[in-house]
């Protein structure tokens, strides 16, 4: 408030030349009467309305269209994700068509080794059983040859004592050599199954 | 609003061909040259490679140097198992696998019952044990012999439980399965397995008259394994 309004007021205590007027108040005028006031308001409040609601809206635009950018971006993302997984996934497959069939090419072999082991294995064994055999048969062999050598030994002395018995003339001599004679014949006869049965051994050995 | 992303399994014929066992090495009765061209392919059977490369684990060819003869054992219960007409005549056997790695066996015993014997040797590395069938194969069941028929390769043929029977004429007490698998000469003493692979029984002849095996069964092999056996020694099978 400055000092001059003071004295337009007339509150100041000085007095002045003028004469005395009713010091009441009555209120200047400021505008159109109520109503104007109102409409006024009413359009200055819908104006704002408007401004704010285009505001919103445009708002809202501009955040869908920023959300349908994102969706498109993640879309596009996946979509390319999936084509990759699906790329990894038939490599995938492939090599592991190729490991099957290495796999499958592997149990082959090994199992077609495994039958030539077997086979080899068998053919071991089948040559341990005739080498076993063949052992038998050369002990066996051994046994009748020594037979055979005890029945010619034998054989010899009858004939030695036959040839003495009869250069000697004595006719008892002679007699006492029958049980030599039976001994040897059996002896021989025993030798020479034996070497019958070697024999059929033999031919029949694998 | 922030978009996520999304993200995104019997018979009783006497006529049986004894010994299914022994096929002879020795001169006199060797078999001829009948031998299979290799293992027969088993399908629809237990672990890789089939029941085949199950009973190379554990099934074993025998040699009886002192009868020239051949057949079959097996490991089973952390012991041996074979004929006791495969053992006969030996106080020990050579055993082979089915690669033809040979080790020893001493015959610890047999059964005056029936026709078990039981050895003691130490396997190469890799010999398992197979596992005891449930119980005694019902008929109709679909069995396997696993052995060295005629002394040739391993090789498992597969068969049908037709029954059982009984054979007094081989010293054999009890009732023991008839199947239709033909066995030969070699197949004694190889076990008869299921389609799992578990020792459901023990082959040990042959009846002659039908070509039908014979097999003890599974309680026969454990009442031998959980018995006392006789140790004398018995003559060679002829």
């Amino acid at each position: 408030m400055s000092d001059d309004r003071l004295v337009d007021e007339g509150w100041a205590g000085r007095p002045g030349p003028e004469t005395f007027a009713p010091l009441t108040w009555s209120p200047a005028p400021f505008g159109p009467p109520a109503p104007r006031r109102l409409r006024r308001w009413l359009i200055v409040a819908l104006v704002a309305l408007l401004v704010a609601a285009a505001a919103g809206t445009g708002y809202l635009a501009w955040s869908n269209y920023r959300t349908a950018q994102n969706w498109r971006h993640l879309d596009q993302a996946q979509v390319a994700r999936a084509d990759r997984m699906v790329s990894q996934v038939e490599a995938a497959n492939s090599r592991l068509s190729t490991l099957n069939s290495q796999v499958a090419t592997l149990d082959g072999q090994v199992s077609s080794l495994q039958n030539q082991l077997s086979s080899v294995a068998n053919q071991k064994e089948k040559a341990v059983d005739q080498a076993t055999v063949l052992q038998q048969l050369l002990s066996a062999a051994a046994n009748v040859a020594d037979n055979l050598q005890q029945c010619l030994t034998a054989t010899n002395q009858l004939d030695a004592d036959l040839n003495a018995a009869v250069a000697s003339g004595d006719a008892s001599r002679l007699n006492a050599l029958q049980s030599e004679a039976a001994q040897v014949n059996a002896t021989c006869n025993q030798a020479e199954s034996a070497n019958q049965q070697l024999q059929t051994a033999i031919q029949n050995a694998p | 609003m922030r978009p996520r992303p999304g993200t995104a399994a019997a018979g009783l014929v006497v006529a049986l061909a004894v010994v299914a066992g022994c096929a002879p090495a020795a001169p006199a009765s060797q078999p001829t040259s009948t031998v299979t061209a290799g293992p027969i392919a088993v399908s629809g059977s237990a672990g890789d490679g089939g029941l085949l490369g199950e009973a190379r684990r554990f099934v074993f060819r025998v040699r009886n140097d002192q009868c020239l003869s051949t057949g079959t054992a097996f490991s089973f219960a952390g012991t041996l198992v074979t004929n006791r007409h495969v053992a006969a005549g030996a106080s020990s056997l050579q055993l082979a696998t089915w690669s033809g790695t040979d080790f020893t066996a001493s015959v610890t015993g047999h059964s005056p019952t029936v026709d078990l014997a039981r050895l003691v040797g130490i396997p190469p590395a890799g010999t398992t044990a197979p596992a005891a069938g449930a119980s005694t194969p019902a008929v109709g069941t679909q069995v396997f012999v696993a052995g060295y028929p005629e002394g040739d390769q391993l090789t498992v043929t597969s068969g049908t439980v037709l029954g059982t029977t009984t054979v007094p004429a081989l010293d054999v007490a009890g009732p023991v399965l008839e199947i239709s698998d033909t066995v030969k000469p070699g197949n004694s003493g190889s076990p008869l397995l299921d389609r799992s692979g578990r020792v459901v029984g023990v082959v040990f002849a042959l009846n002659a008259s039908n070509g039908h095996g014979l097999a003890m069964p599974l309680s026969t092999l454990h009442s031998f394994l959980a018995g006392r056996p006789t140790t004398s020694t018995l003559a060679c099978v002829a």
